[in-house]
């Protein structure tokens, strides 16, 4: 994003020589207008008339004068990015930058309370600053480690950190101008862009349409005829199949004695007396001396019946028991 | 409003209120153009489907009809001698045919009449399911809708009273 913003001259990173660095505790979390900010905390500035960038962060204001004109709507301080690059230490530290000038960074509980630069390495200075921050931990960064940490924090700045950095500048009436200044004939192109994308589409779909329209009505002649004649085949087939729905519903009588005879023809003992069989019912009487719940078991389990009952079950003096059984006959789509 | 650049807000103006007359009055919605490419794109495939399994008229028809008595060859009365003489012909050789009675006339409902004989016959239940094949041997229909089977003590025949159904159609 930063290679974006910088290309259009969007944003600058202020050098830390450039800034002086102030930071403070807030009681409690409020909004800072630019005047407010002026009124309490300009009698920190070494500037005359200065500029101000604020970044709160948790309850700690961050704020970094400087005089510098300065024209990108977007203005970023290098120690702050350098703070954000570094703030994951846990311990209390003081880094010391070798660039051509020394730029001294002190983060004390994971916040940034003093960012300064010196002109030389100077020793005492360094020391100082550690016994008034109680700092103990000293970390040297060399002018490599300094670029490579910069440009990663860079690469890495995101919408918050440039919000947060900026919301100062980002009031109404600065805002708009500048974004009408910057994005209207971008906007304006895009928007005309994505109006004739959609329109090309939409022409090319209409295209698409209309050769399928002209595809389907080709074939759609060409079958013409013979949908006709599947129409009149499906129509006599519905025709011929509600006849047998109805008329051919149940298993023919003389199949259903095959399949009833196949349990009874190894019973010598078992003597049909008396079978009728009236549309969905079959009644059956029967000689034997076997056990009527065998043949009842063995009746339940042909396919084709169903709910099969003893009627009753008697036994005339010197003759076999006679049984009777009542059996429901299913429909073909039922079996 | 004198920071603005007029000229600039101008331009925005225009191209915003163009989009959005563009897309509330004259763009089309896509997702119903869409639909309208897959519903053509289905039925194209639906005819190359009817194309591909070359159907004939020959292979597409179908006549059930000499299950049936034509009705227009065969009155109820011509229809049911026809019937019996059927009948007679099945048993011929394997029942003796005690009794065959017509029933009464029916009435012209739907597209076919049920013509309903009942056949009282005396055989062996073998020769019974063999009269029964020869039935089914005949080019109309012949249904047997009702069926009692009763043995008298000692005889190996079978009593059979039999409600046979034979259909005679109208178209």
């Amino acid at each position: 994003m930063y290679r974006v913003l910088s290309k259009y001259n969007l944003i600058t990173v202020l050098p830390f020589e450039d800034t002086f660095f102030h930071a403070t505790q807030l009681q409690k979390k409020v909004k800072l207008s630019k005047d407010l900010l002026k009124i309490n905390y300009l009698k920190y500035s070494p500037f005359t008339n200065p500029n101000i960038i604020t970044i709160t962060h948790e309850q700690q204001l961050m704020l970094w004068f400087y005089t510098k004109e300065v024209n990108t709507p977007i203005i970023i301080a290098e120690s702050y990015l350098l703070f954000k690059a570094l703030k994951e230490e846990q311990e209390d530290t003081i880094y010391v930058i070798h660039d051509t000038i020394v730029k001294i960074l002190i983060l004390k509980a994971s916040c940034l309370v003093g960012a300064f630069t010196l002109s030389s390495l100077d020793e005492s200075s360094i020391v100082l600053s550690m016994d008034e921050f109680h700092i103990s931990k000293r970390v040297d960064i060399t002018l490599q480690e300094y670029k490579t940490l910069k440009f990663s924090t860079l690469k890495n700045l995101s919408f918050e950190d440039i919000y947060k950095a900026n919301q100062l500048h980002l009031d109404r009436e600065t805002i708009l101008p500048k974004f009408i200044e910057y994005a209207s004939y971008p906007i304006a192109a895009l928007v005309i862009f994505a109006m004739l994308v959609s329109y090309g589409q939409e022409k090319m779909l209409h295209a698409q349409i209309d050769s399928l329209k002209t595809t389907y009505l080709q074939n759609k002649t060409k079958n013409k005829k013979i949908k006709n004649f599947i129409k009149i085949h499906n129509k006599k087939v519905k025709k011929w199949q509600d006849f047998a729905d109805k008329e051919l519903a149940y298993i023919s009588p003389t199949l259903l004695l095959a399949k009833i005879y196949e349990i009874f023809k190894d019973k010598e003992k078992a003597h049909f007396i008396d079978v009728s069989i009236n549309a969905h019912k079959m009644l059956v009487k029967l000689a034997t001396n076997e056990n009527p719940v065998v043949f009842l078991n063995r009746l339940n389990a042909i396919d084709s019946i169903a709910n099969v009952i003893i009627q009753n079950t008697y036994k005339p003096r010197d003759a076999m028991k006679i049984i009777s059984y009542e059996i429901e006959i299913k429909k073909h789509k039922d079996v | 409003m004198s920071n603005f650049n007029m000229t600039k807000v101008l331009v925005l103006l225009i191209a915003l209120i163009v989009y959005i007359n563009y897309q509330n009055y004259i763009k089309e919605d896509s997702q119903k153009l869409h639909r309208e490419i897959l519903s053509l794109q289905t039925n194209i495939a639906r005819e190359i489907d009817i194309e591909k399994q070359h159907y004939t008229e020959q292979n597409l028809s179908l006549d059930y009809s000499q299950l049936m008595f034509d009705g227009k060859k065969y009155s109820y009365s011509q229809a049911m001698g026809a019937m019996q003489n059927e009948l007679t012909a099945s048993a011929k050789g394997l029942c003796s045919v005690k009794q065959m009675k017509w029933a009464q006339v029916p009435s012209h409902d739907g597209w076919y009449d049920k013509l309903r004989m009942n056949v009282s016959i005396s055989c062996t239940p073998n020769n019974f399911m063999k009269f029964s094949n020869a039935m089914k041997k005949n080019s109309i229909l012949f249904k047997i809708e009702t069926f009692r089977a009763t043995r008298d003590r000692n005889e190996p025949s079978l009593n059979l009273n039999i409600q046979v159904v034979a259909f005679r159609r109208h178209q």
